[in-house]
């Protein structure tokens, strides 16, 4: 069954229930309305990035759905990005945030990662100067105040 | 627009994808983004090099953050004594080969400071005395999980110390979270997991465990390469426990089976769903009676560099509980296990995931009775449509020129069927005959 999707600008996008359903908030929307044919407002979300989102969606429409797993390593690797969705994340900047955005509020976990996977490898390496000017990100820190941090942190950097 | 990075709960998915450094990096680049990224780089502490320890005012100052220690040496008194790491889960203590052991009675203080928070206990190293002070500190956990004994030897006085306590983990001030016998009333927790590898239990006689009391939440159960634990007694003690999910037992003293099977019959362990058995322990025939025991469906068997053969294979596939139950199967490094077998596992065990195997021919695979003539692939489906991870040699047939139409034909097949599996997400198939991908994901 195809379901509606409405963007911010009211663009309607018809699209598979299961492509749909990658987005838990719509998931569980359609699980409380029950059968409708009415369309789904997603007041959050322009088109250019619904699109995008929809395109992320109807590739992995087959994926396993993941559990989420709390205990596992709290250190992750970033460099296990499938080629797809590597291709598939090469945009500008504006565009990796808007995505990054709307996968949160869709609720769409392996597409956040893969965002946030991309944020991380922009910043590997970078020092703060570099990553502040990166992200566009005002510093509030003192050179003192910053030094303290590096300072207190020493120890496990070279773990 | 919001700026994503803006969100603290999207700052820490990043994190968790940095490095230390690059972790500590962000930390600097203002006061939003250091409590967050100083969070990640306390998650984890490791107190391992003398010369890079955080002192402890540093921990104190960081204490909400951290969850997981793990401990490589002897350290100071004073890290020992640190409390209030509320959300402190993890402790993973290696003793350092050559250190001394004098700090060790310190470290039942740390678990006892921390008895509220405690999920996963972790000890190893080459130790021929543990402190009971240990054991008793991890008995007064309340929400103790885990318990991983790695490389040590034990006394049988140690052991009966060991689980007395593991008994009492989550009983501490709730006496009325038991029944009249014994048993948890639904809701209350206790360790549901026990890890003896490489244990060394000296002078140990069956009788002594046996009226021990049972660890009532105990699911899984793993004894692994521990010299001298005399099984018969322990099997019983355990085969007590009586909500044993997973079993695991690898190179050990040898597994009394008659004993085993004769529990398992007895409805002792009547949730055991998962085998896992390594070495060649474990004959045809004694697999055969311990599956064909196992009144609930298996879940995973493994039984890596077994025996696992004719018998035992017959009475899987024909126990249809087990066969269309099994989600996990590793029959790696079993002799006699033959490529025909492998062949009827894919087509008849719907909800396999995972398979590990030797090798599989594709005359197997293709119904071998006219495949070499019209290279038809004329075999029966394979049904294991949820696997993700698979792992075997294909043989297409050493007799074919690689360069022959009928090579390119055969390996056109296999792949077309692999690629029938969808949601394989690490498929290893051999090097001499088709390409090694790694990790691919079709």
């Amino acid at each position: 069954m195809p379901v509606t999707l409405v963007s911010l600008d009211n663009e309607n996008y018809v699209v598979d229930k299961e492509v749909a359903e990658r987005s838990i908030l719509i998931k569980n929307m359609l699980e409380d309305v029950g059968e409708t044919d009415s369309p789904i407002p997603l007041p959050n979300v322009t088109s250019t990035v619904l699109k995008k989102v929809i395109e992320y969606c109807e590739h992995h429409r087959n994926d396993p759905i993941q559990v989420p797993d709390e205990t596992d390593d709290p250190r992750k690797r970033s460099n296990d990005i499938e080629e797809w969705d590597m291709k598939f994340m090469q945009v500008d900047q504006e565009m990796l945030f808007e995505i990054i955005l709307a996968a949160n509020y869709l609720d769409i976990k392996p597409l956040l990662d893969v965002g946030c996977k991309t944020v991380a490898n922009i910043i590997k390496g970078k020092t703060p100067e570099e990553i502040r000017k990166a992200f566009n990100i005002v510093n509030d820190f003192t050179p003192e105040e910053e030094a303290q941090i590096r300072k207190e942190n020493e120890w496990a950097e070279d773990r | 627009m919001i700026h994503p990075l803006g969100l603290p709960e999207i700052r820490a998915r990043v994190a968790a994808y940095l490095d230390i450094r690059d972790a500590i990096n962000c930390a600097c680049v203002s006061k939003d983004w250091n409590s967050t990224f100083l969070e990640h780089v306390w998650s984890h502490i490791a107190l391992e090099v003398p010369s890079h320890l955080p002192t402890i005012e540093q921990i104190r100052a960081h204490s909400s953050h951290i969850r997981t220690i793990s401990l490589r040496s002897v350290l100071p008194d004073d890290y020992y004594l640190l409390d209030n790491l509320h959300r402190l889960y993890s402790l993973q203590v290696a003793h350092r080969h050559g250190g001394t052991e004098l700090n060790l009675p310190f470290l039942g203080k740390l678990i006892e400071n921390h008895s509220s928070s405690l999920e996963q206990f972790q000890l190893s190293g080459r130790m021929s005395h543990v402190p009971h002070s240990i054991f008793n500190a991890l008995g007064t956990c309340r929400h103790l999980k885990s318990i991983t004994l790695h490389n040590l030897i034990l006394t049988v006085d140690d052991l009966k110390v060991l689980l007395i306590n593991c008994a009492n983990i989550g009983r501490s001030g709730t006496e009325n979270g038991y029944d009249n016998n014994g048993l948890p009333r639904s809701g209350h927790g206790g360790l549901s997991s026990l890890v003896l590898d490489a244990v060394r239990i000296q002078r140990y006689n069956s009788d002594d465990v046996s009226t021990l009391p049972r660890l009532p939440n105990l699911e899984y159960l793993a004894i692994t390469k521990s010299p001298g634990i005399l099984v018969d007694g322990l099997t019983t003690y355990f085969t007590h426990c009586p909500n044993v999910k997973s079993f695991h037992w690898t190179e050990a003293v040898r597994l009394e089976v008659a004993n085993w099977v004769e529990q398992i019959e007895s409805g002792k362990w009547s949730d055991l769903t998962c085998l896992d058995f390594v070495g060649q322990g474990f004959g045809d025939n004694e697999l055969f009676r311990m599956i064909e025991s196992l009144p609930l469906p298996l879940e995973k068997l493994r039984v890596e560099s077994t025996f696992f053969g004719r018998d035992s294979f017959r009475s899987l596939m024909s126990l249809e509980r087990h066969y269309t139950n099994l989600r996990e199967l590793n029959l790696s490094g079993c002799w006699n296990v033959t490529s025909g077998m492998v062949q009827q596992i894919m087509t008849k065990m719907p909800l396999l995931e995972s398979l590990f195997a030797d090798y599989l021919c594709v005359t197997d695979v293709l119904d071998a009775s006219d495949v070499d003539r019209n290279g038809e692939d004329n075999g029966q489906d394979w049904i294991c449509k949820n696997i993700r991870t698979l792992r075997l040699c294909i043989n297409l047939g050493g007799e074919f020129d690689t360069s022959s139409q009928e090579y390119d034909e055969r390996q056109r097949h296999v792949y077309r069927r692999l690629s029938n599996l969808k949601l394989i997400e690490i498929l290893e198939v051999g090097r001499n005959f088709l390409d090694r991908n790694r990790g691919d994901r079709t």
